[in-house]
């Protein structure tokens, strides 16, 4: 897990309003989380603005866990890649490796 | 050589300049001047909508009618290459209309904000409301029977500068004669007694409709954060993608409305109170 690192993705547009925000994927319009909206300001915050620099899950991790806690009965770290891959799904940022498909 | 007349039609700050052919030419012009009489150069005096700004040049928009009889030779040609044509006069103006359309919001693409709305602004204030649908769900009826009350800027793309200034496009109202009926009438906006366009129409109201046989007799109002928004009303836009900082810029005309405002509604006539408290 640790291996696992992210940056965002070149997206057209990002709008923020608080904790909240919204990114523009090609023609979607994917609104995110507190949760995911931090990621992405995380993603800011080490790699720089835009489709910057990798950055280690763990880095991730610890600006979550700073933010909202430790999760009640979760991995952090595991909830951190699920939250990676569910972004990486909908374009919105980029990890390596990529996410394995889903079974079935 | 059959003869031709060019009409140039205005809308969102472009125009567009209509070639009109074929052997029925004649009534072919008639009838385009009468149902776009609203969109056509602007000329001086009250009751037009004049463009505040030199038009884009939206180009040459080729329609032809012929009569049924004619050799469809020139007809084929014409719309091979991108001509509005054919034998029956209701269903060329049918296709003239998205035509048009068309032509205009490719010639404003990333310098407008351009939802699919019908537009109806205060005849002094100017104050205007964007209510956004999508086709079919009742921004030509709002228009027939608000517009009668508020100016008629459009049915069908309300185009938004930066600063929330609107340029009107009042096409011809597009209604189907009978249920089922695939080919919509154009219907003048005076000969629906439509009030005019004021001169400087501005943005005061950004509604998203929600028109149904169960819904209230007495409309709900509820106001969606921006954010979500967003979401909501992207879908509802031409060429965002176009603008610079698309989310941003859809923001910031979100915002001159005061926020997005959901109605849900049953009849058309339920919403002028809101509307005139919105635009006083």
């Amino acid at each position: 897990m640790s291996a696992l690192r992210a940056r965002r993705a070149p997206v057209a547009d990002w709008y923020v309003d608080g904790d909240d925000s919204a990114v523009m994927v090609g023609a979607n319009v994917v609104v995110l989380s507190q949760l995911a909206t931090a990621v992405l300001r995380i993603l800011d915050a080490d790699g720089g603005a835009g489709a910057g620099a990798w950055t280690d899950a763990t880095v991730v991790t610890a600006g979550l866990v700073e933010r909202f806690g430790e999760p009640v009965g979760l991995d952090v770290h595991a909830a951190t890649a699920a939250v990676l891959a569910d972004l990486a799904a909908q374009q919105v940022v980029e990890t390596d490796p990529q996410p394995e498909p889903a079974a079935g | 050589m059959s003869p031709e007349t060019l009409l140039p039609v205005h809308g969102l700050g472009a125009v567009v300049t209509l070639r009109l052919r074929g052997t029925e030419h004649a009534v072919l012009v008639d009838t385009v001047r009468a149902a776009w009489e609203r969109c056509l150069a602007p000329a001086s005096g009250p009751g037009r909508s004049v463009d505040p700004v030199d038009p884009v040049d939206a180009g040459t928009l080729d329609v032809r009618l012929d009569a049924p009889d004619s050799d469809p030779a020139d007809r084929h040609a014409a719309i091979a290459a991108g001509a509005v044509a054919g034998t029956s006069l209701a269903d060329v103006m049918h296709q003239l209309s998205p035509a048009v359309t068309l032509r205009l919001i490719e010639a404003r693409a990333g310098a407008l904000m351009m939802l699919h709305a019908c537009a109806l602004a205060h005849p002094t204030t100017g104050r205007t409301a964007v209510l956004v649908a999508p086709s079919g769900t009742g921004k030509t009826t709002l228009a027939r029977t608000l517009g009668t009350s508020f100016g008629y800027l459009t049915d069908e793309t309300a185009g938004i500068e930066r600063d929330g200034r609107l340029l009107p496009y009042p096409k011809p109202l597009s209604v189907i004669p009978v249920p089922g009926e695939p080919i919509k009438d154009q219907l003048a906006p005076a000969a629906c007694g439509l009030v005019p366009a004021p001169a400087d129409p501005r943005l005061a109201a950004v509604v998203l409709l929600e028109r149904g046989a169960e819904g209230p007799a007495v409309p709900e109002v509820e106001t969606e954060p921006t954010v979500t928004a967003l979401a909501t009303l992207a879908g509802q836009t031409s060429y965002l993608t176009r603008v610079e900082r698309p989310l941003h810029a859809l923001a910031a005309t979100i915002e001159q409305g005061g926020g997005l405002r959901r109605v849900r509604y049953r009849e058309s006539a339920s919403l002028a109170p809101l509307l005139e408290g919105w635009l006083a």
